[in-house]
Protein backbone atom coordinates (compact mmCIF):
# COMPACT_ATOMS: atom_id res chain seq x y z
CA UNK A 1 0.00 0.00 0.00
CA UNK A 2 1.06 3.44 -0.86
CA UNK A 3 0.61 5.98 1.78
CA UNK A 4 1.09 9.78 1.66
CA UNK A 5 4.27 9.63 3.32
CA UNK A 6 5.49 7.38 0.54
CA UNK A 7 4.65 9.93 -1.69
CA UNK A 8 6.27 12.79 -0.55
CA UNK A 9 9.08 11.10 1.01
CA UNK A 10 9.56 9.76 -3.03
CA UNK A 11 8.99 12.90 -4.28
CA UNK A 12 11.46 14.71 -1.77
CA UNK A 13 14.14 12.37 -2.36
CA UNK A 14 13.27 12.28 -6.12
CA UNK A 15 14.38 16.44 -5.94
CA UNK A 16 16.87 16.56 -3.50
CA UNK A 17 18.62 13.52 -3.06
CA UNK A 18 21.55 14.49 -5.25
CA UNK A 19 22.01 17.61 -3.37
CA UNK A 20 22.36 15.60 -0.52
CA UNK A 21 24.84 13.14 -1.59
CA UNK A 22 27.17 16.17 -3.15
CA UNK A 23 27.04 17.42 0.68
CA UNK A 24 27.30 14.28 1.71
CA UNK A 25 30.58 13.58 -0.68
CA UNK A 26 32.42 17.11 1.05
CA UNK A 27 31.02 15.67 4.94
CA UNK A 28 33.36 12.49 4.08
CA UNK A 29 36.13 14.23 2.64
CA UNK A 30 35.74 12.74 -0.79
CA UNK A 31 34.83 9.19 0.33
CA UNK A 32 31.96 8.35 -2.18
CA UNK A 33 31.08 5.07 -0.13
CA UNK A 34 30.60 6.52 2.93
CA UNK A 35 28.72 9.52 1.59
CA UNK A 36 26.01 6.93 -0.02
CA UNK A 37 25.67 5.29 3.07
CA UNK A 38 25.65 8.95 5.37
CA UNK A 39 22.53 9.67 2.99
CA UNK A 40 20.74 6.14 3.21
CA UNK A 41 21.12 6.64 7.13
CA UNK A 42 19.71 9.94 6.67
CA UNK A 43 17.17 9.48 4.65
CA UNK A 44 16.28 6.46 6.82
CA UNK A 45 15.79 8.33 9.59
CA UNK A 46 13.96 10.99 7.67
CA UNK A 47 11.33 8.35 6.64
CA UNK A 48 10.59 7.27 10.50
CA UNK A 49 10.28 10.99 11.09
CA UNK A 50 8.21 12.22 8.49
CA UNK A 51 4.96 13.33 9.95
CA UNK A 52 7.27 15.40 12.58
CA UNK A 53 9.23 16.98 9.75
CA UNK A 54 7.50 20.52 8.37
CA UNK A 55 7.72 21.22 4.95
CA UNK A 56 9.46 24.17 5.35
CA UNK A 57 12.26 22.93 7.77
CA UNK A 58 12.78 19.68 5.82
CA UNK A 59 16.32 20.54 3.73
CA UNK A 60 17.30 22.13 6.98
CA UNK A 61 16.41 18.82 8.74
CA UNK A 62 17.98 16.60 6.04
CA UNK A 63 21.27 18.35 6.75
CA UNK A 64 21.01 17.82 10.57
CA UNK A 65 20.75 14.18 9.92
CA UNK A 66 23.72 14.19 7.46
CA UNK A 67 25.73 15.63 10.50
CA UNK A 68 24.08 13.05 13.12
CA UNK A 69 24.90 10.22 10.41
CA UNK A 70 28.37 11.43 10.05
CA UNK A 71 29.24 11.75 13.69
CA UNK A 72 27.51 8.23 14.38
CA UNK A 73 29.64 6.74 12.09
CA UNK A 74 33.05 7.96 13.59
CA UNK A 75 31.82 6.94 17.00
CA UNK A 76 31.11 3.52 15.68
CA UNK A 77 34.34 3.25 14.10
CA UNK A 78 36.40 4.67 17.04
CA UNK A 79 35.62 0.60 18.36
CA UNK A 80 34.38 -1.46 15.34
CA UNK A 81 37.55 -3.10 13.54
CA UNK A 82 35.19 -5.32 11.19
CA UNK A 83 31.46 -5.36 10.35
CA UNK A 84 30.06 -8.58 9.14
CA UNK A 85 26.92 -8.51 7.01
CA UNK A 86 25.14 -11.34 5.94
CA UNK A 87 24.08 -8.98 2.38
CA UNK A 88 26.11 -7.36 0.02
CA UNK A 89 25.17 -3.36 0.78
CA UNK A 90 22.11 -2.10 -1.30
CA UNK A 91 23.77 0.29 -3.63
CA UNK A 92 27.23 0.34 -4.45
CA UNK A 93 28.85 3.65 -4.88
CA UNK A 94 30.32 4.61 -7.86
CA UNK A 95 34.17 5.96 -7.60
CA UNK A 96 34.17 9.19 -10.36
CA UNK A 97 37.69 9.81 -11.08
CA UNK A 98 38.84 12.44 -9.00
CA UNK A 99 40.87 15.97 -10.56
CA UNK A 100 44.12 16.86 -8.86
CA UNK A 101 42.27 19.21 -6.86
CA UNK A 102 39.62 17.74 -5.65
CA UNK A 103 42.00 15.03 -4.57
CA UNK A 104 44.31 17.77 -2.55
CA UNK A 105 41.13 19.32 -1.22
CA UNK A 106 39.45 16.26 0.56
CA UNK A 107 42.48 15.26 1.89
CA UNK A 108 42.98 18.33 3.92
CA UNK A 109 39.55 17.80 4.76
CA UNK A 110 39.87 14.76 5.94
CA UNK A 111 42.78 15.95 8.24
CA UNK A 112 39.62 18.01 10.00
CA UNK A 113 38.09 16.93 12.88
CA UNK A 114 34.26 15.40 11.99
CA UNK A 115 32.49 18.34 13.74
CA UNK A 116 35.19 21.23 12.26
CA UNK A 117 34.91 19.42 8.69
CA UNK A 118 30.92 19.97 9.71
CA UNK A 119 30.78 23.05 10.72
CA UNK A 120 33.24 24.54 7.72
CA UNK A 121 31.15 22.88 5.30
CA UNK A 122 28.12 23.78 5.99
CA UNK A 123 29.07 27.16 6.54
CA UNK A 124 30.93 27.25 2.97
CA UNK A 125 29.49 25.21 0.74
CA UNK A 126 25.93 24.75 2.05
CA UNK A 127 25.84 28.51 2.62
CA UNK A 128 24.13 28.37 5.94
CA UNK A 129 24.36 31.27 8.39
CA UNK A 130 25.86 30.95 11.46
CA UNK A 131 22.22 30.18 13.75
CA UNK A 132 21.14 27.74 11.30
CA UNK A 133 24.75 25.72 11.45
CA UNK A 134 24.48 25.93 15.06
CA UNK A 135 21.15 24.09 15.09
CA UNK A 136 22.46 21.90 12.69
CA UNK A 137 25.41 20.91 14.77
CA UNK A 138 23.43 21.19 17.94
CA UNK A 139 26.10 23.63 19.73
CA UNK A 140 25.95 27.40 20.20
CA UNK A 141 26.86 29.79 17.53
CA UNK A 142 30.19 30.72 19.13
CA UNK A 143 31.19 27.56 18.70
CA UNK A 144 30.44 27.40 15.14
CA UNK A 145 32.35 30.36 14.98
CA UNK A 146 35.25 29.10 16.62
CA UNK A 147 35.54 25.75 14.89
CA UNK A 148 34.68 26.98 11.57
CA UNK A 149 37.72 29.36 12.09
CA UNK A 150 40.20 27.36 13.10
CA UNK A 151 39.04 24.64 10.09
CA UNK A 152 39.17 27.68 7.43
CA UNK A 153 42.79 28.33 9.22
CA UNK A 154 44.02 24.56 9.19
CA UNK A 155 42.32 24.23 5.87
CA UNK A 156 44.18 27.21 3.86
CA UNK A 157 47.33 26.20 5.47
CA UNK A 158 47.14 22.19 4.12
CA UNK A 159 46.15 23.58 0.51
CA UNK A 160 48.45 26.23 -0.06
CA UNK A 161 51.43 24.09 1.72
CA UNK A 162 50.02 21.73 -1.90
CA UNK A 163 49.97 24.33 -3.85
CA UNK A 164 46.36 25.54 -4.53
CA UNK A 165 46.12 28.65 -5.42
CA UNK A 166 43.33 30.59 -3.17
CA UNK A 167 42.04 33.96 -3.93
CA UNK A 168 42.63 36.24 -0.68
CA UNK A 169 39.30 35.56 2.09
CA UNK A 170 37.00 37.89 2.13
CA UNK A 171 33.92 39.11 4.05
CA UNK A 172 32.86 35.49 5.06
CA UNK A 173 35.23 34.39 7.30
CA UNK A 174 34.58 34.14 11.22
CA UNK A 175 35.97 36.37 13.72
CA UNK A 176 39.20 34.73 14.70
CA UNK A 177 38.74 35.42 18.40
CA UNK A 178 35.12 33.71 18.40
CA UNK A 179 34.70 32.19 22.02
CA UNK A 180 35.47 28.34 22.42
CA UNK A 181 32.14 26.91 23.76
CA UNK B 1 31.33 34.33 -0.97
CA UNK B 2 34.60 33.41 0.38
CA UNK B 3 37.80 31.73 -1.33
CA UNK B 4 36.70 28.24 0.29
CA UNK B 5 33.43 28.73 -1.07
CA UNK B 6 34.70 29.33 -4.28
CA UNK B 7 36.64 26.52 -4.22
CA UNK B 8 34.33 23.98 -3.30
CA UNK B 9 32.24 25.02 -6.53
CA UNK B 10 35.00 24.63 -8.75
CA UNK B 11 35.06 21.07 -7.49
CA UNK B 12 31.51 20.06 -7.25
CA UNK B 13 31.27 16.32 -7.33
CA UNK B 14 29.52 14.17 -9.72
CA UNK B 15 26.27 14.04 -7.99
CA UNK B 16 23.53 12.48 -10.94
CA UNK B 17 20.37 11.98 -10.19
CA UNK B 18 18.79 9.42 -8.40
CA UNK B 19 17.41 6.44 -10.78
CA UNK B 20 13.85 4.48 -9.98
CA UNK B 21 15.78 1.40 -7.87
CA UNK B 22 18.23 4.09 -5.86
CA UNK B 23 14.75 5.82 -4.63
CA UNK B 24 12.66 2.61 -4.13
CA UNK B 25 16.12 1.43 -1.80
CA UNK B 26 15.09 4.60 0.18
CA UNK B 27 12.09 3.80 0.63
CA UNK B 28 12.34 0.68 1.46
CA UNK B 29 14.99 0.86 3.91
CA UNK B 30 12.66 3.59 5.80
CA UNK B 31 10.04 1.00 5.79
CA UNK B 32 11.82 -1.08 7.56
CA UNK B 33 13.42 0.96 10.12
CA UNK B 34 9.55 2.54 10.56
CA UNK B 35 8.58 -1.24 11.22
CA UNK B 36 11.34 -1.68 13.81
CA UNK B 37 10.67 1.80 15.62
CA UNK B 38 7.12 0.44 15.85
CA UNK B 39 7.90 -2.52 17.43
CA UNK B 40 10.50 -1.08 20.00
CA UNK B 41 7.45 0.81 20.70
CA UNK B 42 4.72 -1.80 21.83
CA UNK B 43 7.51 -3.29 23.41
CA UNK B 44 8.54 -0.44 25.89
CA UNK B 45 4.90 -0.24 26.21
CA UNK B 46 4.68 -3.94 27.26
CA UNK B 47 7.15 -3.63 29.64
CA UNK B 48 6.07 -1.12 31.42
CA UNK B 49 2.33 -2.81 31.98
CA UNK B 50 4.17 -6.14 32.99
CA UNK B 51 5.91 -3.73 35.64
CA UNK B 52 3.35 -2.00 36.68
CA UNK B 53 1.22 -5.05 37.16
CA UNK B 54 4.34 -7.17 38.88
CA UNK B 55 4.33 -3.87 42.22
CA UNK B 56 0.73 -4.73 42.06
CA UNK B 57 1.14 -8.11 42.88
CA UNK B 58 4.21 -6.91 45.61
CA UNK B 59 1.81 -4.90 47.36
CA UNK B 60 -0.85 -7.07 47.35
CA UNK B 61 1.28 -10.11 48.54
CA UNK B 62 3.19 -8.29 51.36
CA UNK B 63 -0.06 -6.47 52.66
CA UNK B 64 -1.29 -9.87 53.10
CA UNK B 65 1.99 -11.35 55.14
CA UNK B 66 1.93 -8.67 56.96
CA UNK B 67 -2.14 -7.94 58.23
CA UNK B 68 -2.32 -4.70 56.50
CA UNK B 69 -5.63 -3.84 55.02
CA UNK B 70 -8.90 -4.83 55.95
CA UNK B 71 -10.42 -8.07 57.45
CA UNK B 72 -12.18 -8.70 54.12
CA UNK B 73 -8.92 -8.60 52.05
CA UNK B 74 -6.96 -10.67 54.49
CA UNK B 75 -9.35 -13.64 53.76
CA UNK B 76 -8.69 -13.40 50.15
CA UNK B 77 -6.06 -14.90 47.87
CA UNK B 78 -3.32 -13.53 46.41
CA UNK B 79 -5.46 -13.90 43.18
CA UNK B 80 -8.25 -11.94 44.62
CA UNK B 81 -5.54 -9.10 45.46
CA UNK B 82 -4.78 -9.05 42.35
CA UNK B 83 -7.11 -8.90 40.40
CA UNK B 84 -8.93 -5.65 43.62
CA UNK B 85 -5.68 -3.69 42.87
CA UNK B 86 -6.00 -4.00 38.69
CA UNK B 87 -9.70 -2.49 38.95
CA UNK B 88 -8.73 -0.04 41.78
CA UNK B 89 -6.03 1.40 39.93
CA UNK B 90 -8.13 2.38 37.22
CA UNK B 91 -7.88 6.10 36.74
CA UNK B 92 -11.15 7.83 36.73
CA UNK B 93 -11.86 11.30 34.51
CA UNK B 94 -12.74 13.72 36.04
CA UNK B 95 -14.10 17.56 34.63
CA UNK B 96 -11.53 19.13 32.14
CA UNK B 97 -11.87 23.30 33.52
CA UNK B 98 -8.16 23.82 32.43
CA UNK B 99 -6.62 25.95 29.83
CA UNK B 100 -7.40 24.21 26.24
CA UNK B 101 -4.72 23.72 23.52
CA UNK B 102 -4.22 23.99 19.79
CA UNK B 103 -6.15 21.78 17.68
CA UNK B 104 -8.62 19.91 19.91
CA UNK B 105 -10.93 20.67 23.08
CA UNK B 106 -11.76 17.77 26.08
CA UNK B 107 -14.28 18.06 28.18
CA UNK B 108 -12.93 15.14 30.86
CA UNK B 109 -9.16 14.16 31.48
CA UNK B 110 -8.07 10.90 33.87
CA UNK B 111 -7.95 12.20 37.26
CA UNK B 112 -4.41 13.54 38.29
CA UNK B 113 -3.43 13.82 34.46
CA UNK B 114 -3.57 17.17 32.88
CA UNK B 115 -2.83 18.81 29.01
CA UNK B 116 1.09 18.78 28.52
CA UNK B 117 1.21 19.92 24.66
CA UNK B 118 -0.78 19.78 21.43
CA UNK B 119 0.20 19.94 17.36
CA UNK B 120 -2.40 20.65 14.83
CA UNK B 121 -2.87 16.63 14.50
CA UNK B 122 -1.81 15.37 18.36
CA UNK B 123 -3.01 16.05 21.66
CA UNK B 124 -1.38 14.71 24.40
CA UNK B 125 -2.40 14.25 27.80
CA UNK B 126 0.13 13.32 30.79
CA UNK B 127 0.45 12.46 34.13
CA UNK B 128 1.07 15.06 36.67
CA UNK B 129 4.62 15.75 37.29
CA UNK B 130 5.35 14.29 33.69
CA UNK B 131 8.73 16.90 32.55
CA UNK B 132 7.94 14.85 29.01
CA UNK B 133 6.27 17.21 26.89
CA UNK B 134 8.05 15.98 23.80
CA UNK B 135 5.37 16.01 20.96
CA UNK B 136 6.82 13.33 18.82
CA UNK B 137 6.93 10.80 21.92
CA UNK B 138 4.01 9.08 23.24
CA UNK B 139 4.98 6.53 25.33
CA UNK B 140 2.76 6.18 28.58
CA UNK B 141 0.77 9.29 27.61
CA UNK B 142 -2.73 9.77 26.47
CA UNK B 143 -2.47 10.66 22.98
CA UNK B 144 -5.21 11.99 20.78
CA UNK B 145 -3.99 11.74 17.08
CA UNK B 146 -5.87 12.86 13.76
CA UNK B 147 -5.34 10.44 10.98
CA UNK B 148 -3.45 10.88 7.80
CA UNK B 149 -5.75 11.69 5.03
CA UNK B 150 -4.77 8.48 3.06
CA UNK B 151 -6.07 6.41 5.68
CA UNK B 152 -8.97 5.07 5.86
CA UNK B 153 -10.89 1.82 7.73
CA UNK B 154 -11.45 1.19 11.55
CA UNK B 155 -8.45 -0.95 11.35
CA UNK B 156 -8.62 -4.07 13.96
CA UNK B 157 -10.12 -4.47 17.56
CA UNK B 158 -14.03 -4.74 18.83
CA UNK B 159 -16.67 -2.20 18.01
CA UNK B 160 -17.75 0.19 19.91
CA UNK B 161 -19.80 3.64 19.18
CA UNK B 162 -18.51 7.22 19.87
CA UNK B 163 -21.29 9.77 20.16
CA UNK B 164 -23.29 7.65 17.39
CA UNK B 165 -20.65 7.11 14.89
CA UNK B 166 -18.39 3.71 14.68
CA UNK B 167 -15.10 3.51 16.15
CA UNK B 168 -12.96 -0.02 16.80
CA UNK B 169 -10.87 -0.22 20.50
CA UNK B 170 -8.08 -2.90 20.19
CA UNK B 171 -5.52 -3.97 23.14
CA UNK B 172 -2.06 -4.12 22.24
CA UNK B 173 -0.13 -5.09 25.09
CA UNK B 174 -1.72 -3.42 27.40
CA UNK B 175 -2.14 -0.05 25.24
CA UNK B 176 -5.65 0.57 24.39
CA UNK B 177 -6.45 1.73 20.76
CA UNK B 178 -9.70 3.36 20.00
CA UNK B 179 -10.42 4.48 15.91
CA UNK B 180 -12.98 6.51 15.12
CA UNK B 181 -14.38 8.97 12.26
CA UNK B 182 -14.95 12.25 14.27
CA UNK B 183 -18.56 14.25 12.66
CA UNK B 184 -16.13 16.51 10.95
CA UNK B 185 -14.70 14.29 8.93
CA UNK B 186 -11.44 13.82 10.96
CA UNK B 187 -10.72 10.04 11.66
CA UNK B 188 -9.20 10.13 14.98
CA UNK B 189 -6.62 7.95 16.81
CA UNK B 190 -6.90 7.96 20.45
CA UNK B 191 -4.02 5.41 22.44
CA UNK B 192 -4.62 5.06 25.77
CA UNK B 193 -1.21 3.79 28.14
CA UNK B 194 -1.34 0.95 30.51
CA UNK B 195 -0.78 2.72 33.47
CA UNK B 196 -5.11 4.32 33.14
CA UNK B 197 -5.72 0.50 33.47
CA UNK B 198 -9.21 1.39 31.41
CA UNK B 199 -11.28 -0.69 30.03
CA UNK B 200 -12.94 -0.15 26.36
CA UNK B 201 -16.10 1.61 27.55
CA UNK B 202 -13.59 4.50 29.93
CA UNK B 203 -11.90 5.02 26.97
CA UNK B 204 -14.53 5.70 25.18
CA UNK B 205 -16.10 8.09 27.60
CA UNK B 206 -13.12 9.89 27.18
CA UNK B 207 -12.97 10.31 23.52
CA UNK B 208 -16.80 11.48 23.46
CA UNK B 209 -15.75 14.58 25.13
CA UNK B 210 -12.68 15.27 22.39
CA UNK B 211 -13.36 17.59 19.88
CA UNK B 212 -11.32 18.48 16.67
CA UNK B 213 -11.21 22.00 16.59
CA UNK B 214 -10.93 24.26 13.24
CA UNK B 215 -7.42 24.66 13.13
CA UNK B 216 -6.23 21.17 13.50
CA UNK B 217 -5.47 19.33 10.13
CA UNK B 218 -4.90 15.87 9.33
CA UNK B 219 -1.41 14.33 9.96
CA UNK B 220 1.15 13.98 7.29
CA UNK B 221 1.99 10.00 6.97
Amino acid sequence: MTTERDVQFRAYVEARRGQLVRTATFLAAGDHHAAEDLVQTALMRMYVAWPRVRSETVDAYARKALVNALIDTRRAAAHRFEQARAELPDIPAHDPPATETETTVFAALSALPARMRAAVILRHLCELSVTETAEALGCSEGTVKSQTSRGLTQLREALIADGVALAAPVGHDEPATARTS
Amino acid sequence: MSDITDLFRSISPDTPEPDAATIEGDLARGRTALVRAHRRSVVRRSVFATGTLAVGVVVAVAATQTGGGSAATNDAGPAHHIKAHHAASAVNLVAYTGKQLEGFTVDRVPAGWHLSTSTQYALLVTANGSTDDDPSVFVDKLAVLTSSADEHGLGPGDPVTVNGQPGHVDNQAGTLILRYNAPNGFGIDIQAPPALHWTADQLVSFAEGVHVTGDAVHARG
